[in-house]
């Protein structure tokens, strides 16, 4: 088992970015570590696409190691990956010729914040709800989101055709937000 | 396409978070979403619990992301900060280090034998708890009766001839000469808070003591003012020389120095006819404006430069801005704005040819704030705010913002009033208020909520900045003089009076690690900014620029630069040269026409 991916101190991340600037790999990879799941899903949220949110995480770390000394102390290391994320995500969905981004100001505020998502309980009731969901609709959910299956091969794996397999995954995310709702004691209606 | 009821919406946005939607179906759910508040609520709890998925089963991947990047950057090294912007820096012709090194051994020996002989400098204290403080470098090392005048970062790299004004005379090293030109203020105990003194003010301030006796008048020596200027215009224009190579960046967290050197040799008396000046200039004017911090500095420029003919780039920096104001009236780093990249502008004209070379006029010290004489504005350009910005930014960014805000409106360009009004209300909500002075004291980075105590360079920049903004609406609704009886500028005045320091940037900085030179010359420079433009020839009872001279000079390095912790050498030294050249215009040059009616 890996490290943790649990956010660091700001004073641990701020020694670890001056040992990186100095040319320590494995200081930067500790300092990254704990943004790689919300660069991920942040570029997954813009490109579109999971395979190429891969490549740009990595190609985020890649040119933020290289600049890293262009990063100036007061800034905010997570703010900063996530707006060279951002550029390498619109790069990646001009690639996958994406041309419409729909509601971007959404993504950003649901981004806004870099520490990880589904504090507050959230995250607990979600992963709770979603063992709870089970059947086909739980595999759906799983193999889109934690497998990056796409659609179509998503539909010969459960035997069935995309349209159903969007239906399906609609009805999955509609159940999950309402049963989060409810567990968290915000009223089930969506 | 049209969506009949939201729940076509509701589908469609799940289709779009599986495979996305294009065309039709994109404009209809954008539409869809921006006219309905429910729906854009419900997307907002889609998008988060798209979120919390991913990241869920991006947790699970982080080895293997890890791993793929150690494969990628495994022994290769962040590049270097350097002149080149990104590039690390290669001298074409490498000379021989040995006449340097001994030069630097005679001249260290001197230095020594100086620094021994002289008493043993006294630590000032005018730092709130500056007993504990970790020692001042510069006193720490003149403790040694051998000085130590290499960089940390190593022997500084011989300057390049052929550019610049000519090989840097070691034996003239200011740190040598600096002389204490009078008795250094007797120690004091803790600062009580003080009364503001403005040379045009008496009196104005409403809260502390009314009386203060005269501050003892501390002057700079005049030659080594005017020799650590020349030194360190000369290392800036061997690093100008070097600069403009990369021109790709990460947007507007991209932070190469380039504006801010232009902004520097501008006010060093350097101009269009120098070569490495036009060379900068034109790959300013040619660049896509991408961040906050640069536009500020572009616009800065153009209006000091000429702002009758750079008027139009001055609109389109201006455009720029407001097209990154942040909900909250603040500033991020910025993102590219399509309206400000459309702007029209005319051809570039040639450079103006040098009349016997390259010169620089002005090496005597602190030229005077707006000397620089300015075309009157003729004409006048509107914009409009085209676009939102994020939630929310920073006050390091605002600051800027409200510098390259200031410069557009004395240039002719005429900004929305609720843009001014909503960034003025940004820097009133972020004044950091607390139980011992609940009607706000000084800034930090963030908001108020930030959860971060008052700090130097936040606070003074603060303060410039809600100067501007008073006196920008001033000139907008006729009258004069608000800046001068703002309750909360005056309040982070008296803030930087209480915390008055030039040896550190006081406060518990951000992002600094402790350490109290953390961004210390940004500091001075948003000190100079804050005085300037208050018309403040003292801060409290403390006399800022003899002080903050006399501190640069004994910590400029012997080849004329500066660095502290924070923003690298190149920055560093530009802030230096700015507060030791007072390059704030104070807020009386309002051009003529430019009046809202």
């Amino acid at each position: 088992m890996g490290k943790s991916t649990s956010r660091i101190s700001l004073d641990s991340e701020t020694r670890l970015i001056a040992a990186a600037k100095g040319g320590d790999p494995a200081s930067f990879e500790d300092a990254l570590r704990p943004h790689l799941p919300m660069l991920f899903a942040y570029a997954r949220a813009i490109c579109g696409d999971y395979h190429a949110a891969e490549d740009v995480v990595q190609e985020t770390a890649q040119i933020a190691y290289r600049k890293l000394n262009f990063l100036i102390p007061e800034a905010d290391f997570a703010g900063w990956l996530k707006a060279i994320a951002r550029r390498q995500a619109l790069a990646a969905r001009r690639k996958l010729q994406k041309t419409t981004l729909v509601a971007e100001d959404v993504i950003e505020r649901v981004y806004q914040d870099s520490e990880p998502a589904g504090q507050g309980g959230r995250g607990e009731a979600l992963a709770e709800c979603l063992q709870k969901l089970g059947g086909r609709a739980a595999d759906a959910v799983r193999a889109h989101y934690f497998d990056g299956v796409k659609t179509d091969d998503l539909a010969a794996r459960l035997d069935s055709k995309p349209p159903a397999i969007r239906q399906l995954l609609h009805r999955a995310r509609l159940l999950l937000l309402d049963c989060v709702r409810r567990r968290l004691g915000l009223g089930g209606a969506v | 396409m049209s969506l009949r009821t939201c729940d076509d919406a509701r589908v469609l946005l799940s289709d779009h978070l599986l495979d996305g939607v294009e065309g039709d179906g994109a404009d209809a759910l954008g539409s869809h979403l921006a006219a309905c508040s429910p729906c854009r609520t419900h997307a907002g709890e889609i998008f988060l619990q798209d979120r919390i998925l991913a990241e869920m089963g991006a947790r699970a991947r982080v080895d293997a992301m890890v791993g793929r990047l150690r494969g990628s950057i495994g022994g290769t090294k962040p590049l270097a900060l350097t002149a080149s912007g990104g590039t690390p820096v290669v001298v074409p012709r490498r000379r021989s280090w040995l006449p340097w090194v001994a030069a630097a051994a005679i001249f260290g020996a001197v230095a020594g034998v100086v620094a021994y002989l002289q008493p043993a400098p006294r630590v000032r204290p005018d730092v709130a708890g500056a007993g504990n403080a970790t020692p001042d470098p510069v006193t720490h090392a003149r403790k040694s009766p051998l000085p130590k005048p290499d960089a940390p970062q190593g022997p500084p790299l011989p300057p390049d001839p052929a550019p610049g004004p000519g090989p840097l005379v070691l034996p003239e090293k200011p740190r040598v000469d600096v002389k204490d030109p009078s008795p250094k203020p007797a120690p004091q105990p803790l600062p009580e808070p003080e009364p503001v003194k403005r040379a045009d003010l008496p009196g104005a301030v409403a809260q502390g003591p009314a009386v203060h006796a005269v501050p003892p008048v501390i002057e700079v020596p005049r030659r080594t003012l005017d020799d650590s200027l020349r030194v360190g215009t000369a290392w800036l224009r061997g690093r100008a020389s070097m600069l403009g190579a990369a021109q790709s960046g990460t947007g507007g967290r991209d932070m190469r120095p380039d504006e801010l050197v232009l902004w520097t040799l501008l006010h060093s008396g350097v101009g269009e006819d120098d070569p490495d000046f036009y060379r900068l200039l034109k790959a300013m004017l040619e660049r896509k404006l991408e961040g906050t911090y640069r536009a500020a500095l572009q616009v800065m420029i153009l209006e000091e430069l000429d702002r009758v003919k750079y008027q139009p780039w001055i609109a389109r920096g201006a455009q720029f801005l407001l097209d990154n104001q942040c909900r909250n009236g603040q500033w991020s780093y910025g993102d590219p704005s399509l309206f400000a990249e459309e702007a029209t502008l005319p051809t570039l004209a040639a450079r103006p040819s040098p009349a016997g070379g390259s010169k620089v006029k002005v090496f005597e010290a602190a030229s005077a704030p707006g000397s620089r004489p300015k075309p009157r504005v003729v004409a006048r350009i509107a914009v409009r705010k085209m676009r939102e910005g994020p939630e929310s930014g920073d006050n390091s960014n605002s600051m800027y913002a409200a510098l390259g805000l200031r410069a557009a409106h004395d240039a002719g360009i005429l900004l929305p009033p609720e843009v001014i009004q909503l960034a003025q209300k940004a820097w009133r909500d972020a004044q950091i208020r607390s139980a011992v002075a609940p009607a706000g004291e000084g800034w930090c980075y963030g908001g108020r909520s930030h959860g971060h105590k008052a700090y130097g360079s936040m606070t003074a920049g603060a303060v410039g900045s809600l100067a501007i903004y008073d006196y920008i609406r001033d000139n907008d609704e006729g009258k004069r003089g608000s800046w001068k009886r703002d309750a909360e500028l005056l309040r982070g005045i008296d803030w930087l009076s209480r915390n008055f320091t030039v040896t550190e940037n006081p406060g518990p900085t951000e992002h600094g690690d402790g350490k109290p030179d953390h961004m210390y010359y940004y500091y001075l420079y948003a000190l100079e900014r804050a005085a300037t433009l208050n018309g403040l020839e003292t801060i409290g009872k403390h006399d800022w620029y003899a002080r903050g001279s006399q501190a640069l000079l004994e910590r400029q390095r012997l080849d004329g630069s500066w660095v502290a912790t924070g923003a690298g050498e190149l920055p560093d030294t530009c802030f230096a040269l700015l507060f030791l050249r007072k390059a704030t215009r104070a807020l009386v040059d309002v051009p003529t026409g430019i009046r809202r009616k």
